[in-house]
């Protein structure tokens, strides 16, 4: 009875694959999906917290309660905060606690692409305009770089530059509220450990270059302070606030940042909503993909399954059969070659399908890393253990790491799921080196013995 | 009508047959009383319509009875639960279909095996040498379906019902997709069958060269038994369907 169902798999190994391929795509966007919500909205969350990461106090004008107030840093980059006349910044710079104090200025400021003529905004995320701190500064530039000095420099952001093939010392225009004008690009800076800010564009002025292209001479936006360390962030603030006049403020960077947050969060809703519906659309349509597709399966097999009644099996007798053909279409759907199914899954999702499948090749392959390029070779733990065989090695075992437990690189998204990451851990460990799915996965853990 | 049998392998009491329900319901049995004796091979003839397919599936238990009664042995099927039908569909009862109904991913071995394999009991190699040493198929073992003919296609059908040494077989029209030589092939061989091991075998058919391989023939019209004959010739066969249809 196994024999036949088993045969009966082998003999459409067409229909194998292809059902198998279905399931793949289902789950792949199904997992895809709620992987990209997830990552979509963690950035979100994260990007305050590296904002102000250097930062212990901020000053601001006093913000009163603006329910409209919605997307902090969209379009304009910026609140329309009352300026902060310069004059106060020698007073808090004299606060005691206070290591450095920069003013800051921010508004938008749109980047025209040198090749196409056009204004760089990619997909309705803000164009940024920004003055440089050269000691409080969210960014750090790239090696090979200087701060913009003066009124003809500027530095933009690394996703930016890449993206439209931006180099050191070229001219560029960039608009801002004072109409357009040249600037000589003297770097790139990155954010944090990203390359770019979800896509936003920057492009940042020395000080008082951006205040006047800005049209805040005199003033600034903001004050960030950093402390010496000899007082918490919070006593710092308090002494900041006795020093300022009616209407400003001193609040902690970590409020700031989680009031920035808030705005953010409250801007967002819609977006959570919406790749939550998409998250349960694609949940339906991987769901129905496969419904539909062991349907079409048993359809098939039905005269067959007629004929095993008909031979006296029983009820349970075919119903194992369909099953066993689901758990090998399953399998095989989940292990098919060189598979990593959460990478394939996470640059799918990203629309990067040739990255998704980088693992498919042979030979050296360029692989995407963080905005570089890295030139790898995938090899197969077959492969390896063919290598060092040769070398004189006997294998003594394998197994799988990271093929249903997230990778290395979904690290946050493991710190927020740690229930359905144990449970994933507890089936790899139960499976992980069985054959066929010890050969397939995110990396390997292969045990060698050098014979004598 | 049974008066001289003194052991009976199947048995059918009062049989009623209706498909569907009110104006569009249909009478495929009105009432058919049978018996088949062990080791007797019996022909159910009669025109198409006359219900002999519905017989041969209630009395295999393929198909559930309106009304009356199918005994196999002493066991009253119509009684007995999915489950207990089942086991007895696999252990007492062996089956040959007009299309042959060979899986297509087994070898002819294999399909031969299948029964037992579905009921998970071992091979009797002897009677399984026999059986394939009967139909002539021992060259043939390794090959698929679809690498043998239709003729050598229905042996391993009827290789297949026999293997489990079931109480009987049943064989619905197994000759109507072969030619006439291949037709010779298997019916000397189901023929061999009853008269060398004692098998029971109920064949339908409409065709009166394969009835007459039968001990017996049985005439079914319009849902009911008209008639009976004793070792039937093809002639006598036709002689009487002739008379049925007028």
């Amino acid at each position: 009875m196994l024999r036949a169902t088993v045969k009966s798999l082998l003999a459409r190994k067409l229909r194998l694959v292809l059902t198998a391929l279905a399931i793949v795509l289902g789950v792949g966007f199904t997992a895809g999906t709620f992987v990209l919500t997830d990552t979509a909205l963690k950035s979100f969350d994260d990007l305050f917290g590296q904002v102000y990461a250097n930062t212990d106090v901020v000053v601001q004008a006093h913000q009163a309660f603006n329910p409209t107030e919605g997307g902090g840093g969209g379009g304009g980059g910026g609140q329309e905060l009352n300026p902060i006349p310069e004059r106060l910044l020698p007073s808090v710079r004299a606060v005691p606690g206070v290591r450095f104090a920069e003013g800051s200025v921010q508004s938008f400021a749109q980047i025209i692409d040198p090749t196409t003529g056009k204004v760089i905004q990619s997909g309705g995320a803000p164009t940024i305009g920004s003055s440089w701190s050269p000691d409080l500064s969210p960014f750090t530039l790239e090696p090979g770089g200087a701060a913009p000095v003066g009124p003809h420099e500027v530095v933009v952001d690394e996703g930016t530059a890449t993206g439209h093939r931006l180099s050191v010392g070229e001219q560029i225009r960039v608009v801002t509220t004072s109409g357009p004008g040249e600037y000589t690009i003297t770097g790139f800076v990155r954010f944090g450990s990203s390359n770019s800010l979800l896509g936003a564009s920057f492009a940042i002025f020395d000080l008082p270059t951006a205040q006047r292209l800005f049209q805040r001479v005199g003033t600034f936006d903001f004050i960030y302070v950093q402390g010496d360390g000899s007082s918490t962030p919070d006593q710092l603030a308090a002494r900041i606030a006795g020093v300022l006049p009616n209407g400003f403020e001193a609040i902690t960077g970590t409020t700031a940042a989680s009031q920035q947050q808030d705005q953010v969060n409250r801007g967002l809703g819609f977006l959570r909503t919406g790749l939550l519906v998409f998250g349960f659309v694609a949940l339906f349509v991987g769901a129905f993909i496969i419904f539909n597709t062991f349907n079409i399966v048993v359809t098939q097999r039905s005269r067959e399954l007629a004929l095993f009644r008909a031979l006296g099996a029983t009820r349970r007798q075919v119903m194992t059969s369909v099953l066993v053909e689901a758990a090998v279409v399953g399998l095989v759907a989940s292990v098919i070659g060189r598979v990593c199914p959460w990478e394939i899954a996470v640059h799918a999702a990203r629309g990067q399908f040739a990255r998704a499948i980088v693992r498919f090749s042979r030979g050296l392959v360029p692989v995407p890393l963080e905005g570089r390029t890295v030139w790898t070779r995938y090899y197969t733990p077959r492969e390896f253990t063919q290598i060092y065989t040769l070398a004189g090695f006997r294998r003594i075992a394998l197994r799988t790491l990271g093929l249903v437990v997230p990778p290395p690189y979904l690290q946050g998204f493991a710190g927020r799921h740690l229930s359905l990451v144990a449970t994933l851990r507890r089936v790899e460990d139960a499976v992980g080196a069985w054959p066929v799915v010890r050969a397939s996965g995110d990396h390997f853990l292969i045990v060698m013995r050098k014979e004598a | 009508m049974s008066s001289m049998v003194t052991t009976v392998a199947a048995r059918t009491e009062g049989l009623r047959k209706v498909y569907g329900e009110g104006d569009a319901s249909v009478e495929a049995l009105r009432g058919v009383t049978l018996e088949f004796a062990v080791a007797g091979f019996t022909a159910i003839m009669g025109p198409s319509g006359s219900g002999k397919s519905t017989l041969l599936h209630c009395l295999a238990g393929l198909d559930t009875p309106t009304e009356g009664h199918v005994f196999i042995g002493d066991v009253d099927i119509t009684t007995l639960s999915e489950r207990s039908l089942t086991q007895l569909r696999r252990d007492k009862i062996g089956f040959v279909f007009q299309a042959y109904n060979l899986i297509p991913t087994l070898t002819a071995k294999e399909n031969i095996t299948l029964p037992l394999d579905i009921a998970g009991r071992d091979v009797d190699r002897a009677w399984f040498d026999e059986v394939v040493d009967t139909t002539g198929l021992r060259d043939r073992l390794g090959h698929k379906p679809t690498e043998l003919s239709g003729g050598q296609q229905q042996r391993v059908a009827g290789a297949r019902a026999l293997v489990s040494r079931p109480e009987i077989v049943f064989a619905d029209e197994p000759t109507g997709n072969l030619d006439s030589r291949s037709s010779d092939e298997l019916l000397t061989f189901l023929r061999g069958a009853a008269t060398d091991h004692g098998q029971t075998i109920v064949m339908v058919t409409h065709d009166a060269r394969a009835a007459s391989y039968a001990d017996r023939a049985v005439f079914l019209g319009d849902g009911r038994v008209v008639d009976e004959m004793q070792a039937p010739t093809a002639e006598r066969i036709l002689d009487r369907l002739k008379s049925l249809e007028v």
